[in-house]
């Protein structure tokens, strides 16, 4: 753990900061980002998978993709994205595993809070990723190196598992320098190399610039990011419109240089989770049991960031790709699932009967948030105040054991059951 | 089928049964009124299948008959005619034409046939009761129904027929009225029944000034026989909660404050409440009472303090300020008399003084401080 006058010493020099306005000049951002994270949690729980090609995403030749693999499948040509189906013939004796969502969540959460000791800006960015406002911690480390092996080993101490560290001037030189050493790589690259370092990479290695770019961009000739990046921007954004100056300036590693902590971020709209199904959904059953686990999922993020829900809509989409979606408005605002659901079920029963068409997609979200504070407390009811007082104390003790032992610990039981039914949540 | 009548005597009666139509409805036949004629008397029928209402006018009749006619259609046109005789008749292709000095108007109808019939009512049991108490009552309990559908039982007035007295209650959980009309006789059976808000609407619309009121109770409905209308409902199904166990027994510390001062100080505090919780928190002492608000996000802050007397141990409750005013409205004595007990427990509202013959209460319940 690190030494809490080091972490004050990095609030004060983050505060000073803020005061001053000055983070240009000497920006550094760090990017942390898991190598192949859920294979590499898997082989964690399971040592005897360890160094065999590990593909995560359902059992081989199934509907669905590949959410990660581990590097022995790389080898043999599997890659996230790619249909399980492909992935079966690329590598017949990959070991298949479903995707086992709660699990890596927990793990991320804990991911990020180890972050936090290291930053007092974190910036989760996705499940396996994250940026850390690095300016003033550096140097506290002795150096832009020292940070980041400090903090490769906080994580391999903690979670037993590699991450790949790049530091940079910019957030989109700090996320192309973790991706240059992968596997449990580190990178710096100061502001005055960001050129040397990246130029000569071809044009696909930014983030974000996929297959479709990359095509276009070879048709003006452009093939590294030393050629992007030295490109007329007029030109560019008549060629490839507005995205075209944004392009330029990534390759030029101009790309942010500020980390938005979870504490600045602003109000959440609303909260919610969708799932798509394996195979498109006939039953009434399983419909309203993935629909309490999704409620269950969205009012545990609600629950967490301490929002009371007012509007519940439904999505539902049917396999002719067709979207409906209907909203309903709650008496009371709340954050139980058990409420939200009640409510979303009455919904899902209008919009959809079995015998028509079916669903391919169905997901739950909850708007008008509000959070309960000064100034702002919540209504007591007359008939329900005991039930809200159970409920209270039983989503705490969930909360609990999730917070310890990870989301799949516990969990309703016609939600549990619905999971048998699908896996890209 | 032919008919004359004057464009006022046809609105006024028109306008009776209209608010029965629905504003939605997947039946779209719903959204017509039944137009009958036999000799000189015209009925006009609407329904929503849930409350029906019908209501009968004096016209020049030439030809009888029936037809359906959408209500807003003819609503519209009518009220535009004003002052005008009209000439109402039906052509060989069901288009209702009405003519008025130059103009002529012709409306598509349906055929009578496809219109839904009246409810067959076999009348079990009724209670009457006085026109302007069940008028004064059905007012100030209305407001407190409440509009969750997955709560059906809550979307009534709960009225409980007994011998000697007759209770009127509604509640949406967080607020709960019960009138007691003690100047109420029935010799039947003890009875229970939840009354939808858009019959107790159409009721309290159509109710003389004077006389007494015939509820009939039939099975699941009751029928109304007014001076100029009657008025069928289904009552809601589904079991009340049972309310006596919710209003507290041992509310011991009174306040006695205006009810103006206190209405007004509350409507100037509640423009700093949050607007999504509307909070308002009182700070009530033995002589005093300070109400304050405060919008913690969006900035802001009122308080105010007036004398009141009060018999408890000094305390700090939060309530949401638009229910408290939907309560201040129904009381209509000077003072009023706020009990409260145990803390997250509801506070009693009372005026200062009953009506004779009837006990008046509402409950409400406090907004948790954080």
């Amino acid at each position: 753990m690190i030494n809490p006058i080091v972490s004050q010493k990095m609030r004060a020099e983050a505060g000073r900061r803020k005061k001053t306005g000055k983070l240009k000049e000497s920006s550094l951002i760090l990017h942390v980002d898991m190598d192949a994270f859920f294979a590499a949690i898997e082989e964690k729980d399971n040592p005897s998978i360890k160094g065999k090609p590990v593909i995560i995403g359902g059992p081989k030749g199934s509907r669905g993709v590949v959410t990660t693999c581990n590097y022995p499948a790389r080898k043999y040509g599997v890659h996230s994205g790619m249909s399980l189906s492909l992935a079966g013939r690329l590598c017949p004796d990959g070991i298949y595993l479903k995707t086992f969502s709660g699990k890596y969540t927990w793990v991320s959460l804990r991911l990020m809070a180890l972050m936090r000791r290291y930053s007092p800006q974190v910036e989760p960015y996705s499940i396996d990723e994250a940026f850390l406002d690095a300016t003033g911690c550096a140097q506290l480390w002795g150096g832009a190196e020292e940070y980041g092996r400090a903090v490769k080993n906080a994580i391999k101490n903690t979670l037993n598992l590699t991450a790949s560290v790049g530091i940079g001037p910019s957030r989109i030189v700090a996320k192309m320098a973790s991706d240059l050493n992968k596997p449990d790589g580190l990178a710096v690259i100061e502001a005055h190399d960001v050129r040397n370092v990246l130029g000569p990479l071809p044009v696909e290695k930014i983030p974000g610039v996929g297959e479709s770019t990359r095509k276009t961009l070879a048709g003006m000739g452009i093939r590294t990011v030393a050629q992007l990046a030295d490109y007329p921007v007029k030109l560019m954004k008549a060629k490839i419109g507005v995205n075209g100056e944004a392009l330029i300036k990534m390759a030029q590693g101009k790309g942010g240089d500020k980390i938005t902590g979870l504490e600045e971020r602003p109000d959440d709209k609303s909260m919610g989770h969708e799932h798509t199904f394996m195979t498109n959904v006939e039953r009434c059953d399983i419909l309203h049991g993935k629909l309490l686990h999704l409620c269950d999922k969205a009012t545990r993020r609600m629950r967490r960031e301490n929002y009371l829900g007012k509007v519940v809509t439904l999505k539902l989409r049917t396999s002719n790709f067709k979207t409906y979606s209907h909203q309903r408005a709650l008496v009371h605002q709340t954050d139980d699932a058990q409420e939200i659901y009640k409510v979303a079920s009455v919904l899902l029963s209008d919009l959809w009967k079995e015998g028509e068409m079916p669903v391919r997609l169905i997901g739950i979200s909850v708007s008008r948030l509000f959070r309960p504070g000064e100034g702002n407390g919540v209504q007591e009811d007359l008939f329900y105040a005991e039930t809200v007082c159970k409920r209270l104390k039983m989503y705490k003790a969930l909360d609990s054991l999730r917070d310890t032992y990870g989301e799949d610990i516990l969990g309703f039981a016609g939600g549990v059951r619905s999971r048998r039914h699908g896996i890209s949540v | 089928m032919q008919f004359t009548v004057s464009q006022s005597d046809f609105l006024e009666t028109f306008s009776r049964v209209s608010p029965a139509v629905p504003s939605k409805s997947t039946l779209p036949i719903l959204s017509n009124v039944l137009l009958k004629l036999e000799g000189d008397l015209l009925q006009l029928i609407a329904t929503d299948l849930e409350l029906s209402v019908l209501t009968e006018i004096k016209v020049s009749g030439i030809k009888d008959g029936s037809i359906a006619v959408p209500a807003k259609k003819v609503g519209d046109i009518i009220r535009e005619l004003e002052g005008m005789e009209l000439d109402f008749f039906l052509d060989e292709n069901m288009h209702m034409q009405i003519k008025a000095g130059e103009g002529e108007y012709h409306v598509p109808g349906i055929s009578a046939q496809d219109f839904p019939s009246l409810p067959e009512f076999t009348g079990a049991s009724n209670f009457s009761i006085e026109a302007k108490r069940l008028k004064s009552s059905i007012t100030r309990t209305i407001f407190a129904v409440s509009k969750d559908e997955l709560r059906p039982a809550l979307t009534g007035v709960f009225f409980e027929i007994m011998p000697q007295e007759l209770k009127f209650v509604t509640t949406d959980g967080h607020r709960l009225v019960r009138i007691i009309d003690q100047k109420f006789e029935y010799d039947g059976e003890p009875q229970e029944l939840i009354v939808p808000v858009k019959a107790l609407d159409m009721i309290q619309r159509n109710l003389p000034e004077e006389g007494d009121i015939v509820f009939s109770i039939g099975s699941n409905q009751i029928m109304l026989k007014l001076d100029n209308i009657t008025i069928y409902s289904r009552l809601i199904e589904g079991k009340y909660p049972h309310y006596e166990s919710v209003i507290p027994k041992d509310n011991d510390s009174h306040l006695i404050v205006s009810t103006e001062l206190f209405t007004k100080m509350i409507r100037r505090a509640q423009i700093f409440a949050n607007p999504i919780s509307h909070q308002i928190v009182l700070n009530i002492s033995s002589n005093s009472i300070e109400i304050s608000a405060e919008d913690i996000e969006l900035g802001g802050r009122g308080s105010e303090k007036i004398s009141a007397s009060f018999n408890g141990d000094d305390r700090v409750v939060g309530y949401n300020a638009t229910y408290v005013l939907e309560l201040m409205k129904q009381i209509d004595t000077d003072e009023l008399r706020i009990e409260f007990g145990a803390e997250k427990k509801a506070g009693i509202v009372r005026p200062i003084e009953q009506k004779e013959n009837e006990d008046f209460m509402m409950l409400i319940m406090p907004v948790r401080l954080n």
